[in-house]
């Protein structure tokens, strides 16, 4: 066969670009040409820029702000987007050049070097998304050290005001947009077509394109510290109009960031909702999805419909500090409360979309390690929808203090109370599927246990917080800061760890070293409470969060959190050993360690290229452990009984 | 071995998926994506929400006067080029590419001199966005339609090319498909906009 | 409500319908602006009606039948019945139809309450299906039939498709409870099985309260 001689990859290649290395490397896609074509497309938003102020007679012609914004913020990384190939494809297409559909080159990972380019296989997207959300989980995570060094001792002068207030902001920012969601996302982006029983996810280029954007993201955060004026220094919440105007330049890297991350996460979104919905394999009905499955479709609705609101509510603060209009100015005829509606109209539903895939996650784990079948299945699911239907009526559970009309306080507290319920259903019914089951502590397991008790204690200060009286007294105080992190540490990130180390054999095709896991695990459960629970107790005696300096009477409190806090901080060094080594070194892993019934456990570990080699059929419930005589699916025909779609005569 | 029988599965391809839903996926995605843009516009209600019934600016603030018929005849316009669109994609249905060539070419023209017409009424309204919160919502809900018919005129040039390069057929026009329901989202917004904006 | 707008044709007559009512609230503005306001709630309460009304496109297409093969000389039957599997007007007759190769599947769905249906809580109902199953089992292998047993899915429709993707048939035979007394035949189930799989399908009525003289439940 010739192609055994040529480059495998330059086989599909377009004749143009068939020519020697250093074109190739020039015009092809990849790195290089997305630096240069960034360069390029920075050039032409400057140009825009100058031109367009240039004819409009505004003065000074080079304002930095704008130009910042258009050139460096959305020009440039278009043109990085361009040089690295995600849209290639498109722009053949769109010029009306032929185009194979059936093009497979820039599908799955034979070496490393796949992982660093656009990638339609949902399982590469999966990884890559994984790995970049944890190198800014790390770099959040050191950020939130830098706070705890300050936090130490009072009067502390490691960091001047302005520029502590700009790391817990870049903390909470990238922990929540470039890693929890994310994260959730690349689990899902691995996993769900496997269990749909699909080859890929239905737009698999798309796909590619919203992993892309997410790195683009994140530098947009980190670097934010370079530009004059330093970081964004709002917190993550960025309330007008102290954050709509007279903000450094690093204000509209949050601004713009939040963008590009949301886009990515919309996409993802959609990708998710239309495959769910078009591409599940024969039998598979929506009662018979797994739970994981039912997670990631409801966290996708809630995506698609709440995140435009944050896009909004960013635009509005960035065109007030950019372009002087009046949305939250309140001598012009804006209105500053509106910021907060909006930007807590997303940002409410955004806990849920930072909780629902773990909620996932977790039935998963639990019922596998538990082998029962997950009690309540039905109402595990209409669970989720009632939580995503609720979500969106709390939003203002927020903003209780913020001078907005007292009669929305009540009923925001009533409807924030009820939400307590659906979820309140789910935790009962994973502690009934562990009842008389036959427990398996291993990892994984761990992590879901310690979720379900962290993420109670969290729900606990939820509630509390959601009555009136009791948020008036702690709010703005390490109360909430409490409550967060509970539920978002304890819930979220516990959620996560189990996911990665419950599907690490499946996405590496090596197990990971389980003493190592069990270590990471205690160190983590440990660290945590000592970190974040003495916080409760602060908050409640007055401490306010987002100082850089406090009251000596909370400065023991202060040095215990903040010493464990570096405990909790080194955890993550076990963790990353274990991932890195595992993935080099692990043994070899079986298609089904876990003896899980679901589909993605039916093929080998990693999967192969496309997945399956025929469309499995799915002929019962993905929960049935311990009865005897059950199947999920079926993975080939049987020449015995194929069964056929007919058209009807 | 082992790897020239890789490429060899390569080549054959992923297995043909199944379909569980009688909705084609890009229709489907192209309505979820229409979802959220009806969302991104709702904040952007929102604020004009606040700005003009819980604030009570008065619409428009004196002394700024808004194009109420110039705007109404971009109207016309923009909801005729919803017509050109959909007889081009009925031609095509039937076969007739000429037809489909020319209705996309004369909707492509007619959103083109919407935006033109919009660009010029911006350079003439008289205030400009620092001119508080009348003009703020003014400029930033039309612009934000703006900024999505120039998105709507690029998908209407990417298919005028294809349909020109004789990509399309009776069997498989799917993208023109796709592209006239985001044209008609295009519209059915600029109407609720224009209602708002301009006549309430 | 399910969504009519899945293709372009509907999205166009959404901006009629869009257009329309513009103009009317266009009307009413010029009058009072507050009239406008009140105009387009109505409106858009309009809009919404005419979407619900709105035939969904494809749903009255009729979907494609299931059927599948068994290989030659093979001959197998699909019987699926609950309460009724013991029955004497059954076992006749299967042993009616059954050839010497006949290999029978004997599906019965666990049935349970609604409540129970949406709790998930299925284990009483697969216990008692169990029972029932294993007596009509022995039963028929008494005849001399190679027979097997299966709990199924609680919707019979999916505990046949289920079973024709494990075990394919030649020919279905469901067995209710008289008119009257049947779940079944009140979801039609046996016309539905007709319309969805392309095999023959017998229906067999027993009467077990007729044959036993003991109360049915059902």
């Amino acid at each position: 066969m010739t192609a055994a001689t040529l480059d495998p990859h330059e086989h599909h290649l377009t004749p143009s670009v068939r020519r020697g290395p250093v074109r190739r490397l020039l015009l092809g896609p990849g790195f290089i040409r997305a630096g240069w074509m960034f360069c390029l497309f920075g050039a032409i938003g400057f140009g825009l820029v100058v031109g367009f102020r240039w004819w409009g007679g505004w003065q000074p012609l080079f304002d930095m702000t704008p130009i910042t914004l258009v050139s460096l913020l959305v020009a440039g990384p278009l043109g990085f987007l361009a040089g690295i190939g995600a849209f290639d494809y498109w722009t053949r297409y769109a010029i009306g050049s032929p185009t194979r559909p059936e093009d497979h080159s820039g599908h799955g990972a034979r070496t490393w070097h796949d992982y660093f380019r656009v990638n339609t296989d949902h399982k590469v997207i999966g990884v890559q998304y994984l790995v970049t959300t944890i190198f800014f989980f790390i770099a959040g995570g050191f950020l939130a050290m830098l706070v705890r060094v300050q936090l130490a001792r009072p009067g502390n002068h490691f960091f001047d005001p302005q520029t502590y207030n700009g790391l817990f902001s870049v903390h909470a920012s990238l922990m929540i947009f470039l890693f929890v969601i994310p994260a959730f996302a690349g689990l899902a982006n691995f996993v769900v077509p496997l269990m749909l029983g699909a080859p890929d996810m239905a737009f698999p280029r798309l796909n590619a394109l919203s992993f892309w954007l997410l790195p683009i993201a994140g530098i947009m955060m980190l670097s934010s510290f370079l530009v004059p004026g330093g970081a964004f220094a709002c917190g993550w919440t960025g309330y007008a109009p102290l954050c709509s105007t007279h903000q450094p330049l690093g204000a509209i890297f949050f601004n713009q960031g939040v963008q590009w991350a949301g886009a990515s996460s919309i996409m993802t979104a959609l990708n998710f909702l239309v495959t769910i919905i078009t591409m599940r394999a024969p039998g598979l009905t929506f009662w018979r999805l797994p739970l994981l499955v039912w997670a990631n479709f409801t966290t996708s609705l809630l995506v698609v419909i709440a995140t435009p609101f944050i896009a909004g509510s960013q635009f509005f603060s960035m065109f007030d500090h950019v372009m002087h209009t009046a949305f939250f100015d309140p001598n012009n005829g804006g209105y500053p409360l509106g910021y907060q509606h909006i930007f807590w109209f997303y940002s409410h539903p955004a806990v849920y979309i930072m909780m629902l895939p773990g909620f996932g996650i977790m039935s998963e784990v639990i019922s596998v390690f538990s082998r029962k079948p997950i009690f309540g299945y039905r109402l595990m699911a209409l669970s989720l929808m009632a939580i995503v239907v609720l979500g969106f009526s709390v939003w203002a559970h927020h903003m209780f203090t913020s001078g907005m009309s007292s009669w929305l306080r009540v009923p925001m507290m009533v409807t924030t109370l009820l939400i307590a319920v659906p979820t309140g259903i789910k935790i009962f019914s994973w502690i009934a599927t562990m009842w008389e089951g036959k427990l398996h502590f291993n990892t994984p397991m761990l992590f879901a246990l310690g979720f379900l008790s962290m993420f109670v204690i969290g729900g606990l200060s939820g509630v509390m917080l959601g009555a009136v009286p009791i948020d008036i007294h702690v709010t703005d105080t390490y109360f909430i800061v409490a409550h967060l992190h509970y539920v978002l540490f304890g819930g979220s990130v516990f959620t996560i760890f189990a996911g990665i180390y419950y599907w690490f054999p499946k996405m590496t095709g090596r197990m990971y070293d389980e003493r190592l896991g069990k270590l990471h695990f205690w160190l983590t459960f440990v660290g945590f409470n000592l970190t974040f629970f003495p916080m409760h107790l602060l908050g409640t005696e007055g401490m306010p969060r987002r100082v850089a300096d406090y009251a000596p009477k909370f400065a023991d409190l202060n040095m215990f959190i903040s010493l464990a806090s570096f405990g909790l901080g080194a955890s993550v060094l076990v963790f990353l050993y274990n991932m890195i080594t595992s993935w080099k070194n692990g043994p070899i892993a079986p298609a089904n360690p876990w003896r899980a019934l679901t589909l993605e456990w039916q093929v080998s570990s990693p999967p192969p290229i496309f997945n399956f080699d025929e469309i499995p059929q799915v002929v019962g419930s993905p929960y049935e452990y311990g009865v005897p005589g059950a199947q999920h699916a079926i993975l080939a025909p049987s020449p015995t009984h194929a069964v056929e779609e007919v058209a009807a005569p | 071995m082992a790897a020239a029988h890789a490429e060899h599965l390569e080549h054959h391809g992923p297995p043909a998926p199944h379909y569980s839903s009688r909705v084609t996926p890009g229709v489907l995605g192209m309505f979820l994506f229409i979802a959220s843009e009806i969302m991104l516009f709702g904040s952007f209600f929102t604020a004009y929400f606040f700005v003009r019934v819980v604030n009570g600016t008065p619409w428009p603030t004196p002394p700024y006067h808004l194009p109420v018929y110039v705007a109404f005849i971009n109207t016309c316009i923009l909801v005729t080029s919803s017509f050109s669109m959909h007889w081009g994609l009925q031609s095509i249905k039937r076969g007739n590419v000429w037809g489909l060539r020319a209705g996309l070419l004369l909707t492509f023209l007619m959103g083109l001199s919407f935006l033109i017409t919009q660009a010029i009424e911006y350079s003439r309204i008289g205030f400009n966005t620092t001119n508080g919160a009348f003009a703020t919502i003014f400029f930033c809900l039309t612009g934000l339609h703006g900024v999505h018919v120039f998105v709507g005129l690029s998908i209407l040039g990417f298919m005028t090319i294809r349909a020109f390069r004789g990509h399309f057929s009776a069997e498989e026009h799917h993208g023109v498909e796709i592209g006239g329901i985001y044209w008609h989202f295009v519209d059915v917004m600029w109407i609720v906009v224009y209602l708002t904006v301009y006549i309430l | 409500m399910r969504n009519p707008l899945r293709s372009e044709d509907e999205a166009f007559r959404f901006l009629i319908a869009a257009v329309v009512a513009a103009l009317v609230i266009a009307g009413a503005a010029y009058v009072n602006t507050w009239l406008g306001v009140a105009a387009a709630v109505l409106a858009v309460a309009g809009i919404l009606w005419w979407l619900k009304q709105e035939p969904v496109p494809g749903a009255a297409d009729v979907p494609p039948k299931i059927t599948s093969e068994t290989p030659p000389g093979v001959h197998r039957l699909l019987v699926v019945a609950n309460e009724t599997v013991g029955g004497a007007a059954l076992l006749s007759t299967l042993e009616g139809l059954a050839q010497p190769t006949t290999e029978l599947l004997v599906v019965a769905p666990a049935l349970t309450s609604r409540v129970r249906h949406w709790a998930s809580d299925v284990d009483g109902a697969r216990a008692d299906a169990e029972v029932r199953l294993q007596a009509s089992v022995t039963r028929l292998e008494a005849t001399g039939l190679e027979v097997r047993g299966e709990i199924g899915d609680e919707d019979p429709l999916v505990a046949i498709e289920d079973a024709l993707r494990t075990f394919g048939a030649d020919a279905i035979v469901i067995s209710t409870h008289p008119e009257g007394r049947s779940n079944w035949l009140k979801q039609n189930v046996v016309d539905r099985a007709r319309e969805r799989f392309a095999l023959p399908v017998t229906h067999v009525v027993v009467d077990i309260a007729a044959e036993q003289n003991q109360p049915s439940k059902d």
